[in-house]
């Protein structure tokens, strides 16, 4: 034996297990399905909202399944063609981010809101902080931010429904924290704030420098994560501090914090698909319907908020893989959510939109 | 076949059954270098970036296994540290390996000589290039002319590039040179 030979065995692996064959089969079959769509979307995400709702309609008269809302409880399993395990589902997603073509913002439009269940029989989706950031990836552009409370609107379609047959009110009592809070479907005027380079400087010196056991956990920024990008147990400490029984829950949280809120580059993108690929307990759960309507891949893990059990979900588009949101969906109630059925959603983020754009920043 | 339908062949449908044929090798190939983890992610990665080529895929001057291996080589390439960590990793292999895994069993013989250290070490310290050559040959078994397609460079590089790597890989073994 000479040493080649040596080399040859020393180094051995052995073979692929069987998954890892089956889902490299199945991204090159997506690859070869989808080029074409691939290269339409990457230019579809800087057009902004009209073309991307288009996109979500045409998906819509698509896919005929069954939603699950607040009646419906029961998730409808991933049809027979697409990837299968949330794992397959992840990789898939690192390599169409990885397609991404920069540009010189970072625009998302998103809506965080709360369920309350309001008697009469059906909930409505309220404190529904919108926000439309533009996060610039050049040094010396400001990031410009427009938000505000968009007005109350009823969960799902039947909720609409029970809307319109109490009288269809524009405002509600809801019980928040244990107090009762009007809510009303009107919404208020946009604000518009910018960070500016000193700002976004200033910022991560009081994040830095806080030592309070108040202090928020630090934001992991882009540039943190691209000087630690290539190893992926350094990326995993940085965006990933969670810990504890509902772990995956706070990694899937942060990955869309991150993912959603920072400019981050196509590479950095796809390797926390990868990460997060990695993090055990998450399921896919099969299709659903997001609170706009849109069809959905929910990958889930279970979670708690405060005493109601939940299955966080983070949602993807099943054609681009982009990100649709996440929400919290009530496994079980407990006092503080009292009067929620087990299936529906308990708290929400809704992207409605996120690309990258060489727009000058303007009000939705 | 002509170079051109075989490039439309290629693109159409055989891309499965170059998957099919291909895709064990170019594992092994990358999990000897990166280890397991990561080769779960980048041997599909290779023939995805390959079918995002396939319009540069040229059948007259290659064929398809080296420039699946040629293209799985710039992924590697990409993951410089985590190689480095894998040859680190196998010289203290003697003393680390648990019980019973995959890694212990391949390794057993060389490590039971008291190869498997210098051997590692020998070849974190050979240059990319030459590297590059050793594993292809001594991991995938390709030949010299189908490393020369793979890493396009010169057939007569190759021979050069492997002689010296494995001058060096044998300098260290030592005096235990005679009884191989």
């Amino acid at each position: 034996m000479d040493e080649l030979n040596m080399i040859g065995s020393l180094l051995d692996e052995g073979s692929p297990s069987d998954e890892v064959v089956q889902e490299g089969r199945e991204r090159l079959r997506l690859a070869r399905m989808a080029p074409r769509r691939r290269r339409a979307h990457v230019s579809l995400a800087g057009v902004g909202l009209s073309v991307a709702a288009a996109a979500a309609a045409v998906v819509l008269v698509a896919v005929v399944g069954v939603s699950r809302s607040s009646d419906t409880p029961a998730a409808r399993p991933s049809s027979s063609s697409g990837p299968v395990t949330a794992q397959q589902i992840l990789l898939t997603a690192a390599t169409q981010a990885a397609q991404e073509v920069p540009g010189r913002y970072w625009h998302t439009h998103t809506i965080t809101s709360q369920a309350y269940p309001i008697r009469g029989g059906y909930s409505i989706l309220a404190a529904r902080m919108e926000i439309d950031q533009w996060a610039a990836t050049r040094p010396k552009d400001n990031d410009v931010f427009f938000s505000r409370f968009a007005g109350a609107v009823p969960v799902t379609a039947a909720d609409r429904a029970a809307w319109q047959r109490a009288g269809s009110p524009s405002r509600w009592t809801v019980l928040s924290n244990g107090d009762h809070i009007p809510e009303t479907s009107r919404s208020e005027a946009w604000q518009k704030t910018q960070n500016t380079p000193a700002d976004r400087r200033e910022l991560a010196k009081m994040e830095k420098d806080c030592t309070s056991k108040t202090c928020p956990p630090p934001t992991a920024t882009s540039q943190q994560a691209q000087k630690v990008a290539g190893n992926p147990q350094e990326l995993a400490k940085l965006l990933f501090p969670s810990s504890g029984k509902y772990q995956a829950a706070g990694d899937i949280m942060s990955a869309f914090s991150f993912l959603v809120g920072q400019p981050v580059p196509a590479d950095v993108r796809a390797e926390v698909f990868r990460l997060l690929a990695k993090v055990p307990g998450v399921r896919s759960a099969g299709e659903v319907k997001d609170t706009s309507g849109r069809t959905a891949v929910a990958l889930a893990t279970p979670g708690r908020d405060v005493d109601t059990a939940v299955d966080t979900e983070l949602l993807l588009d099943p054609t681009t893989y982009q990100i649709l949101g996440t929400q919290d969906v009530v496994v079980k109630a407990g006092p503080s959510s009292k009067g929620m059925r087990p299936g529906s959603v308990f708290q929400n983020q809704v992207v409605v939109s996120l690309g990258w754009s060489n727009e000058t920043p303007h009000q939705p | 076949v002509t170079a051109e339908a075989a490039v439309e062949l290629f693109a159409a449908g055989d891309f499965t059954a170059s998957y099919e044929e291909n895709f064990d090798a170019i594992y092994r190939y990358v999990a000897a270098r990166l280890g397991r983890d990561i080769a779960d992610d980048l041997a599909a990665e290779t023939f995805l970036v390959a079918f995002r080529k396939r319009h540069t895929f040229d059948p007259a001057r290659a064929g398809m296994r080296p420039w699946l291996f040629g293209i799985a080589t710039n992924l590697v390439a990409d993951h410089r540290r985590a190689e480095t960590r894998r040859y680190r990793a196998l010289m203290r292999a003697g003393t680390e390996v648990a019980e019973d895994s995959h890694e212990n069993r391949v390794v057993t013989w060389v490590t039971a000589e008291g190869f498997a250290p210098r051997l590692a070490k020998a070849l974190a310290g050979l240059s990319r290039g030459d590297r590059d050559v050793v594993l292809l040959v001594a991991v995938s078994q390709l030949s010299h002319e189908e490393v020369a397609e793979a890493l396009r460079i010169p057939y007569g590089t190759v021979g050069s590039r492997l002689n010296r790597a494995r001058r060096k890989l044998r300098l260290s073994l030592g005096h235990l040179e005679e009884e191989i």
